[in-house]
């Protein structure tokens, strides 16, 4: 079972938790942190933690806003960048964000990932800015929804089931699936 | 007007065919020096394209006015593409699905040892001439789970002390090779319920395969799972010899013969408002369909037959935003996606939108269920893998592959990626640039050679290893390289989408490459 050690390492863990003290922070080199952003944006198949993203330290934010932004990116680059920002809890990120939740021509993983990340930006704010999306007419969007809404206790989750008494079938099943974190003790 | 070359070059680095296109040189008359070729006119001393792209064949692209293949590998036809029409049950299923599924494979190629405890020795025979070997275990009851070092884990099956003819032990899942590559076999872990074991997978396996095919003879091995071996490890929780698993052998005959081909199943599980009659025609996934073929043309396999298939939509919202690579048990929604995958001899790629990391982190774009997968065998909980199409209209798609910038393109570089991992493929060097692939062309990006001096010290780091990235592993030093690699395990700025020959062997191995 020895192989199950690499297994642990490789499948299981993630991108291994990463940085040294000399790449990680405050101060680092321009060049360094931006091939650090585009390292942790390029994984294929390996998941990049919170922490990693942390690490990465305060001047990542402005390079994670800026593809956040940039239309003319991939949606899934764009995607990564609003979750980094979220994972990071850049509150300077928190306009940006919010404004992508309801831009209507952003692509909908963009939308996806900023519904994900306004609750871990603008807590104060999340719920009126996501009640709305609750009755959007995509139902990934409403399922992302409800999981954010779940994520803010009682009052995100007094949205959710109200909304769930006018969803039926699988869709009904999917928000209460994302929205989970409301039915835990 | 050439602008696009050195694009090429850094971005596909696999169009050996530019140095026979050399284009033009002029310098300003009405004369091109050197003269211009492949059907260019000289303008202004410029060799301007005569080129229709749709001319140059199905993976051939235009360039310096002229047609050149995409890739120095085989011309692949168009693959014939299949409308499936939706598939798998009307109604969400009951439960956990865990079904032991037949193999597509005709009978002479199948051995059918029939269902064993952990801990039996079972015996098989491999014929003369035999590319490849598959030792496939499927559960029919085994424990869910085992706890190890305090860590709840997937009960993974796996063969074990697998013995060849002559008494050589191929493979211990107690014994971790030094290097891989001089490894009689690879397994890469987490293969709960159902194991797909082939051989061979390393560069040593593939050597003595070269020579009259996989040993002729009767091998052997004994049935067992991670339960199993918890039994004789310290640390270890959830032991138990109650697994029993449906054990099958199945052979590919003959040498790997190029070219080869792959048939796709693709399932439209994030449609981007498509379904499998209107893939046929649609712009994006063409685009997607021959940046695929160019990908895996390069070591002269081509898509054959994709068929497309629609899922009811139960799944559609099930499964389309409800992956998450941090839960891949076998009854977590990957999986049980999975098993919507039809038995016929496709990798099965689903399409879905981005795949959350879950607890673990961001989102990630693909995921295969096992290396290898199940090939010839539909509908396990490892039969499929995943892909993230969110990008796949988007972006701006010239004539080249460029993952980076089209979205069709950069879909079929995950695809091809996590088609490579299905067919046995590992990443070539992984983040901590500590592990790298068992195969010995492939290059690899060694992390104390190659990161800055500063971080040297972290190379190996349990808890903060350095990692190793796309431009610390662009080939500056011998040791330094792999970032060009189609498995490594970024997609990354001088991403090239190769595969070595010994990738390509191993792929051709593979039985889903007929």
């Amino acid at each position: 079972m020895y192989h199950l050690i690499l297994t642990l390492t490789l499948a299981l863990g993630g991108v291994p938790e990463a940085a040294s003290k000399a790449q990680r922070g405050a101060g680092q080199p321009a060049g360094d942190l931006r091939e650090r952003v585009e390292t942790f944006l390029a994984t294929i198949d390996t998941a990049v933690t919170e922490r990693q993203w942390r690490e990465l330290g305060p001047d990542a934010a402005a390079l994670l806003m800026e593809i956040a932004s940039a239309r003319d990116q991939l949606p899934t680059r764009r995607a990564r960048a609003v979750e980094a920002l979220g994972m990071r809890q850049d509150a300077g990120a928190a306009r940006l964000v919010s404004g992508l939740v309801t831009a209507a021509s952003a692509p909908r993983a963009v939308r996806l990932a900023a519904v994900r990340a306004v609750p871990r930006l603008s807590r104060a704010s999340a719920q009126v800015t996501l009640a709305p999306l609750l009755q959007d007419a995509d139902v990934q969007v409403r399922a992302a929804t409800a999981g954010a809404l779940a994520t803010l206790g009682a009052g995100g989750c007094r949205l959710v089931a109200q909304r769930l008494l006018r969803e039926t079938g699988e869709e009904r099943a999917l928000l209460e699936r994302t929205s989970a974190a409301c039915r835990k003790p | 007007m050439r602008f696009y070359r050195p694009v090429l070059v850094a971005s596909l680095g696999v169009l050996c065919v530019l140095a026979a296109l050399h284009g033009c040189g002029g310098r300003g008359s009405g004369t091109c020096e050197p003269a211009c070729t492949n059907g260019a006119s000289c303008v202004d001393g410029q060799c301007a394209s005569t080129c229709v792209p749709s001319a140059c064949g199905y993976d051939g692209i235009c360039v310096d006015g002229g047609c050149a293949r995409a890739h120095p590998g085989v011309s692949c036809p168009p693959p014939v593409l299949v409308a499936g029409g939706t598939v798998g049950p009307a109604t969400p299923p009951q439960g956990c699905q865990k079904p032991v599924r037949p193999t597509a494979l005709s009978p002479a190629q199948v051995q059918e040892l029939g269902v064993h405890p952990v801990g039996r020795t079972v015996s098989f025979n491999v014929p003369q001439n035999t590319a490849s070997v598959s030792i496939v275990s499927q559960a029919v009851t085994a424990p869910e789970s085992i706890t190890y070092q305090g860590q709840l884990l997937d009960n993974s099956v796996v063969p074990d002390k697998l013995f060849a003819p002559d008494g050589v032990l191929w493979f211990d899942d107690n014994v971790f090779p030094p290097d891989l590559a001089d490894a009689f076999a690879e397994y890469g872990g987490g293969s709960p319920v159902v194991n797909f074991f082939t051989i061979p997978n390393t560069q040593r396996a593939v050597n003595i395969a070269r020579d009259g095919g996989v040993p002729p003879g009767t091998w052997q091995f004994r049935v067992n799972d991670y339960s199993y071996e918890c039994l004789a490890i310290s640390g270890c929780d959830g032991g138990t010899d109650a697994g029993n698993y449906d054990v099958k052998v199945l052979t590919k005959p003959g040498s790997p013969a190029r070219p080869g081909t792959l048939d796709l199943g693709i399932y439209l599980v994030q449609n981007n408002g498509m379904d499998s009659g209107s893939a046929l025609s649609d712009p994006h996934m063409e685009r997607m369909l021959k940046s695929l073929t160019t990908l895996f043309a390069q070591q002269g396999i081509c898509p054959g037959t994709v068929t497309f298939y629609d899922v009811p939509a139960w799944a559609q919202a099930r499964y389309a935003i409800g992956i998450d690579a941090d839960f891949t048990g076998p009854c977590d929604a990957i999986s049980q996606m999975f098993t919507l995958s039809q038995d016929n001899r496709s990798l099965n790629l689903f399409f879905v939108s981005a795949i959350s990391g879950g607890s673990s982190g961001g989102s990630v774009l693909g995921i295969d269920g096992t290396i290898p997968g199940p090939s010839t065998i539909g509908g396990t909980v490892h039969s499929g893998a995943a892909v993230s199409v969110d990008d796949l209209t988007a972006g701006t798609c010239g004539y080249i592959v460029s993952p980076l910038v089209c979205g069709a393109d950069e879909v079929a570089y995950i695809a091809a990626h996590e088609a490579g991992h299905w067919l046995g493929l590992f990443h070539t060097t992984e983040a901590t640039g500590t592990f790298w692939d068992p195969l010995a062309d492939t290059p690899r990006c060694v992390c104390q050679s190659c990161v800055p001096p500063a971080s040297i010290a972290s190379c190996g780091n349990a808890s903060n290893p350095t990692l190793v990235t796309s431009s610390t592993c662009g080939n500056a030093k011998p040791e330094c390289g792999g970032s060009d690699n189609l498995m490594f395990w970024l997609l990354g700025s001088s991403t090239g989408g190769k595969l070595t020959p010994v990738q390509g062997e191993v792929l051709y191995r593979n039985l889903a490459v007929q």
